[in-house]
């Protein structure tokens, strides 16, 4: 019943996203939307890093790229990652939100309005509040909203602040996300 | 708004949200009043742009923006200007100019006796100086002849100035050195620190020509050897973008060659098939 998966994170979330993606089967039947900050100008890299262990295949969309079950997007470097009304991908190089392009809180937001009540929304560890607005967004339209733990994370910023800035559905370890996810 | 306001855009501050149903009405709006058809821009790109220009001038709704389009043509000067998207940087992936400048115009200059490049509607300064400052330093500019156009004239404006945002010199000072490790993005501008504004040396685009021409209805200019659209056809949907590599295409001699951004593709279009990618990790194309 669900239509996608959109994960966010940043600082010390890498390890989580790894963990994540490595414990999906090759046949996890919905696109995941990754919105991670990274490097404005490193291009290359970090979708090898994070293919080594994952049964799924991830990508950097171009732009229109359709977006389909079972395949992972990774906003590329240096661009925000919308998601497009009929199911693709738009990217932008608007001036960076909180800092940041890409932006946690734009793609949310895209993909809230897009989505709706078929969305699965998850914030990681991160350094900033980027990203608390956008799960917000996914709360308003009725979508699934879960956090990594603050205690676990390497980084609390970004989780309490999404935390407090709207009554999110759960508060998962890693180990719970996997658990959750596997179970779609 | 001046120039170069700092507008604190923190998204959790807009106070003003609209639908998709508010951003067709401003683009109806837009249309019957100007002629100008936004209708086949990326619609999630133009719910947030006009959100944002709603909340940046304290507009309380869709409507009251509508209102001010309508009624104030000069306001609707600036806000063509605020809708466009100039947050560009100087060498913007420095994988593509250092490799323009040590294989690519070489090769094309060695093809043809005087090269003819359209950079394709300019919203702001950083792709035409990042272009003039290698054409500079290859001493390539008697071989090359550079037709910019543009649409928004506020921006032709700070073009022609050489007018830029200090915030961004930094990362264009980084940006440069990954071009050439040898020299210093300094030796091309001023810097005005109680206003924030920096200067290019204009004298760097003297010989380009500037036309205003707006990509997405008029006809195609033509004969070029290259034509140069970066990060502008994101903003389109399909049916736009295919109508514009049209334009494009239609724009180059046989054998010409188009460059778009790291992250648009010909694949999704009609012209798939006309346009071959002859670089494996850059979008630089041959029209076929």
């Amino acid at each position: 019943m669900y239509k996608a998966v959109i994960i966010g994170g940043s600082a010390g979330s890498f390890q989580v996203i790894t963990k994540i993606l490595s414990s999906l089967p090759a046949n996890f039947n919905l696109p995941i939307l990754l919105s991670l900050h990274r490097l404005k100008h490193v291009r290359s890299g970090f979708v090898e890093a994070l293919s080594l262990k994952s049964y799924i295949q991830i990508i950097e969309p171009n732009d229109k790229e359709p977006i389909k079950p079972g395949k992972a997007y990774l906003a590329p470097a240096n661009y925000h990652m919308y998601v497009e009304l009929g199911n693709r991908i738009s990217l932008s190089t608007e001036e960076p939100v909180n800092h940041s392009r890409p932006s946690i809180d734009l793609s949310f937001i895209s993909a809230a309005e897009v989505y709706r009540n078929k969305l699965i929304a998850i914030i990681l560890s991160g350094a900033n509040k980027d990203g608390a607005y956008g799960i917000k967004k996914v709360k308003d339209y009725g979508g699934i909203t879960i956090v990594q733990d603050p205690n676990e994370c390497q980084v609390k910023t970004m989780t309490e602040a999404s935390i407090k800035m709207t009554k999110v559905d759960y508060i998962f370890t890693t180990n719970q996300i996997i658990r959750f996810l596997n179970r779609l | 708004m001046g120039l170069f306001t700092e507008i604190p855009f923190f998204m959790n501050n807009y106070n003003v949200e609209i639908g998709i149903v508010e951003t067709r009405k401003i683009i109806s709006a837009i249309l019957e009043h100007y002629n100008l058809d936004y209708k086949n821009y990326a619609l999630t790109f133009l719910k947030h742009r006009f959100e944002k220009i709603i909340n940046d001038y304290n507009f309380k709704s869709a409507d009251n923006l509508i209102e001010k389009i309508v009624n104030e043509p000069e306001f609707f000067e600036q806000f063509q200007k605020d809708l466009s998207v100039e947050d560009t940087e100087m060498f913007r992936d420095p994988s593509l100019w250092r490799l323009l400048r040590d294989n690519f115009f070489p090769k094309l200059i060695q093809e043809n006796n005087k090269v003819k490049i359209w950079m394709v509607s300019m919203q702001s300064g950083e792709e035409l100086y990042s272009m003039a400052i290698l054409l500079n330093e290859s001493n390539l500019w008697d071989k090359v002849e550079i037709t910019a156009t543009y649409d928004c004239s506020k921006n032709y404006e700070l073009i022609l100035n050489g007018i830029f945002d200090t915030k961004k010199i930094e990362l264009n000072d980084a940006n440069y050195k990954r071009f050439n490790c040898y020299s210093e993005l300094s030796r091309y501008y001023k810097v005005d620190n109680i206003n924030n504004i920096g200067y290019w040396d204009t004298s760097l685009i003297k010989n380009i020509k500037f036309i205003k021409h707006y990509i997405t209805f008029e006809n195609s200019l033509k004969n070029f050897n290259l034509v140069w659209f970066r990060n502008g056809m994101i903003y389109f949907n399909q049916v736009l973008q295919d109508k514009v590599f049209g334009t494009l295409y239609e724009s180059l001699l046989p054998n010409g060659y188009m460059i778009i951004g790291d992250k648009e593709t010909v694949e999704y279009s009609s012209y798939n098939k006309k346009f071959k990618q002859i670089e494996l990790t850059e979008k630089i194309y041959k029209k076929l």
